[in-house]
């Protein structure tokens, strides 16, 4: 009890520090979670399937306008400010994925039948650039034909025909939806982020009490008292999963509070369910390196590899499908990667049948088994270090 | 006595581990990772033509129009698609073990079938689009004129290009290359450590070292600057190793303007080393505030500039830009970004006066509160 107490001690004092990291990383995944989020959700939808094109026009007739409303419907556009530097910034940060500028006297080339090319910049190579200049081609090809039969179409005329043509669309049948319904999507981001934030509140925070105890006048008083070893480190393990259990509470009421949904639901209660295996996962492996090492300095750079390293390689900041296949064989040696493809699975439910539940949860149970070792570990090595 | 100073000083780093780890090592584990990780990020988007299938039934074989604009689009260097002429059942299964984005089928219109809704999907859309509408709009000309047949025949034919790509002085838009541009300038600011212990060992209230070295008769002053110099040459050669590990091993683009690169560097730890040393001595006696500190603005600078999802850096500039300013991270990575991106060098200057008006602040802000301090009893 005494030990429990004492640690519950060091943390309180501690509470500046260990407040910082936890608004920080808590600002952090909110931010992360939503522009993630928002950044997804542009490529899902058969119907708005769009590119995002910024769209520059030295000249406003009814032909452009009426080309700007036809591409408006393969096309998101971005409004961007017309600034060398701007729009290059844009290109390069994918903000947009292409840019075109109808020059002055273009109308009129058109309407002439002369050659003429429109100026983009583009992502060379890239899909975006194929699907957009596909659109753009067939409008100019369509009112090419027509101008080409009747070279006295007005503009307006001339846009109507086109439109006509280009309103009559293929028929498509989509045999199997495998859009899911996406109400959720926010979860994902935030819960897999929390593989981040976690590890490396819960290395910091543990890592203060464990340094603590390290100190050779303490060490040695505690040895000499009639507490058992277990007894001892039963008491700080204690401690630190009250101090666990806060921490995650206070990240997942965040979430809560975030998503403003407070109803029962499945798939919430299995990212709560996972992320509490995975905070528990994390205490153990903090507890583990708290027990290894010996200061403070090596202590925060084994949390910060340790919390970094497997979010990079098992899909928390970068998707899992753009990851390599030899990355993620890399990564189902950390718990990270269990734990994510648990919340992508969860996110991917569409119905609650006890066989995909099963699925989470087996790779849930990685997570814990690799607590598990870590606890085991620790209590092994402890032993042995104490011994020699 | 700087020698004198600086030589002990230099001795003294190379002996902390812990500080070599975190401007050294740990960026190098990390751009390795990095490097892992993004490997496909930027492939991912690179278009490459995609299976697609055509139900080969009677109309499909007597709709030799249809037949010849698919061979057109399904062969030769800059096809797109890759096509196979199968049956319905054929067609069906294919689709369902997802080896083709959709199949056609051709009838009174061709028809496409899929089953998700990605870009090839949409683009193979277009396709079938533009083949229905070219042949609406041929019909549709024929029935006002029916004698023009014999000239529109000769316009379908010829398919015309209507975009070129603009000529540009930039570098490819390599949006990976933010990733490691970032992680450097994390790495420069983690000059933050040398800073921080700086200051530690130079007020005799707080470490040892800096009581031993208060008692000797140097100006303080002198004594402070020569073992800064020492940190800054420690970290700067830590960063040079990060640089040519990623120039040469992960060869990672870099542009080449080398000598703005070094001043690049420079300026980035010698903006982390004053940052260090000025909060260090606001801060005083708590090292693990210190430590929060270091590592909670490092990871939001970080995150703001990029470094753990690179879409981050522009929001952050084009939302709120102030932020972008004083974020000593974003700073050192947008002139890298520059010096990669832009032929144009006065966004780098602006960067690079950025940083060195910070530095100034932070050693003017440390230099007040240093100086003139006597420790009578301690």
């Amino acid at each position: 009890m005494q030990v429990f107490k004492v640690s519950l001690k060091i943390l309180k004092k501690n509470l500046p520090s260990l407040l910082i990291y936890l608004i920080v990383f808590l600002v952090l995944s909110v931010i992360f979670s939503s522009v993630a989020q928002k950044q997804e959700s542009e490529y899902t939808d058969f119907e708005t399937v769009k590119t995002s094109v910024a769209f520059f026009q030295d000249e406003s007739t009814p032909l452009v306008e009426a080309f700007k409303d036809e591409l408006g419907k393969s096309a998101i556009f971005v409004a961007t400010k017309d600034d060398y530097d701007a729009i290059m910034d844009a290109l390069y940060f994918r903000s947009v994925s292409y840019v075109i500028r109808i020059p002055e006297g273009f109308t009129e080339k058109i309407m002439k039948g002369e050659n003429v090319q429109l100026e983009k910049r583009t992502v060379a190579g890239s899909i975006s650039n194929t699907y957009t200049d596909l659109a753009i081609n067939n409008y100019f090809n369509t009112a090419r034909l027509y101008i080409s039969q009747e070279p006295n179409l007005s503009q307006e005329e001339l846009a109507s025909k086109v439109s006509l043509s280009l309103g009559h669309k293929t028929d498509i049948t989509i045999e199997k939806s495998t859009i899911s319904n996406d109400a959720f999507g926010y979860g994902k981001f935030f819960f897999n982020y929390l593989a981040y934030s976690l590890v490396s509140i819960l290395i910091t925070g543990t890592s203060i009490v464990m340094i603590v105890w390290k100190n050779q006048d303490l060490y040695r008083r505690t040895e000499v008292s009639p507490l058992k070893r277990d007894t001892i480190n039963m008491g700080k393990l204690l401690a630190l999963a009250l101090f666990t259990v806060m921490t995650w509470f206070i990240l997942v009421v965040t979430y809560f509070f975030l998503s403003g949904n407070f109803s029962f639901n499945i798939q919430l209660a299995l990212y709560v369910a996972n992320s509490f295996v995975f905070a528990f996962m994390a205490l153990w492996l903090s507890f583990l390196i708290g027990t290894l090492l010996k200061s403070r300095n090596a202590i925060s750079a084994a949390s910060n590899v340790l919390s970094l390293g497997p979010s990079f390689i098992s899909g928390v900041f970068v998707p899992q499908e753009l990851l390599g296949q030899n990355v993620l064989s890399i990564a189902k040696f950390t718990p990270t990667y269990w734990y994510v493809t648990a919340n992508n699975m969860i996110d991917a439910m569409k119905e609650t049948n006890s066989e995909t539940i099963m699925q989470i949860f087996s790779n849930t149970a990685v997570v814990f088994g690799f607590g598990v070792a870590f606890l085991i570990i620790s209590y092994v090595l402890g032993r042995r270090r104490q011994f020699t | 006595m700087f020698m004198h100073i600086f030589k002990y000083r230099l001795k003294k780093l190379l002996r902390t581990k812990e500080v070599i780890f975190w401007t050294l090592a740990f960026p190098i584990l990390l751009s390795i990772l990095f490097n892992l990780a993004f490997a496909n990020l930027d492939s991912s988007e690179v278009f490459e033509p995609f299976s697609a299938a055509v139900v080969s039934d009677e109309n499909y074989a007597n709709n030799t129009n249809f037949k010849t604009v698919l061979q057109e689009v399904s062969t030769g260097q800059d096809r797109l698609i890759n096509l196979k002429e199968v049956s319905k059942t054929e067609a069906e299964a294919l689709l369902q073990a997802g080896e083709i984005a959709g199949y056609m089928k051709s009838g009174d219109q061709i028809k496409l079938y899929v089953s998700s809704s990605g870009l090839n999907q949409n683009i193979l859309r277009l396709f079938l689009d533009n083949y229905n509408q070219t042949f609406f709009t041929v019909e549709n000309i024929l029935k006002e004129n029916p004698q023009k047949a014999q000239s529109l025949m000769a316009e379908i034919s010829e398919i015309k290009q209507y975009t070129k790509e603009a000529t540009s002085e930039n570098a490819p838009p390599n949006q990976i290359l933010n990733y490691f541009y970032s992680l450097i300038a994390m790495s420069c600011l983690y000059g933050f450590f040398f800073g921080s212990d700086e200051v530690t060992d130079i007020q005799a209230n707080i470490s040892a070292r800096a009581a031993r070295i208060n008692v000797a008769p140097v100006h303080k002053m002198k004594a402070f600057l020569s073992s800064m110099a020492a940190s800054l040459l420690i970290h700067l050669m830590c960063m040079s190793t990060l640089l040519l590990f990623m120039a040469y091993v992960l060869k990672i683009d870099f542009g080449n303007r080398v000598g703005y690169i070094i001043l690049t560097t420079f300026m980035g730890s010698l903006t982390g080393l004053t940052f260090g040393a000025f909060v260090s001595a606001l801060v005083k006696k708590s090292e693990n505030l210190k430590v929060a500190i270091a590592i909670s603005v490092t990871m939001t600078g970080s995150f703001l500039a990029g470094m753990m999802y690179a879409q981050m850096k522009y929001i952050v500039i084009s939302k709120a830009p102030i932020l972008a300013y004083i974020n000593p991270v974003n700073l050192i990575t947008d002139a890298f970004y520059t010096l990669y991106y832009y032929a144009d060098l006065n966004r780098f200057f602006f960067n690079i006066f950025m940083l060195f008006v910070m530095s100034l602040v932070f050693s003017i802000g440390t230099y007040l509160i240093l100086r003139r301090r006597r420790y009578a009893s301690i």
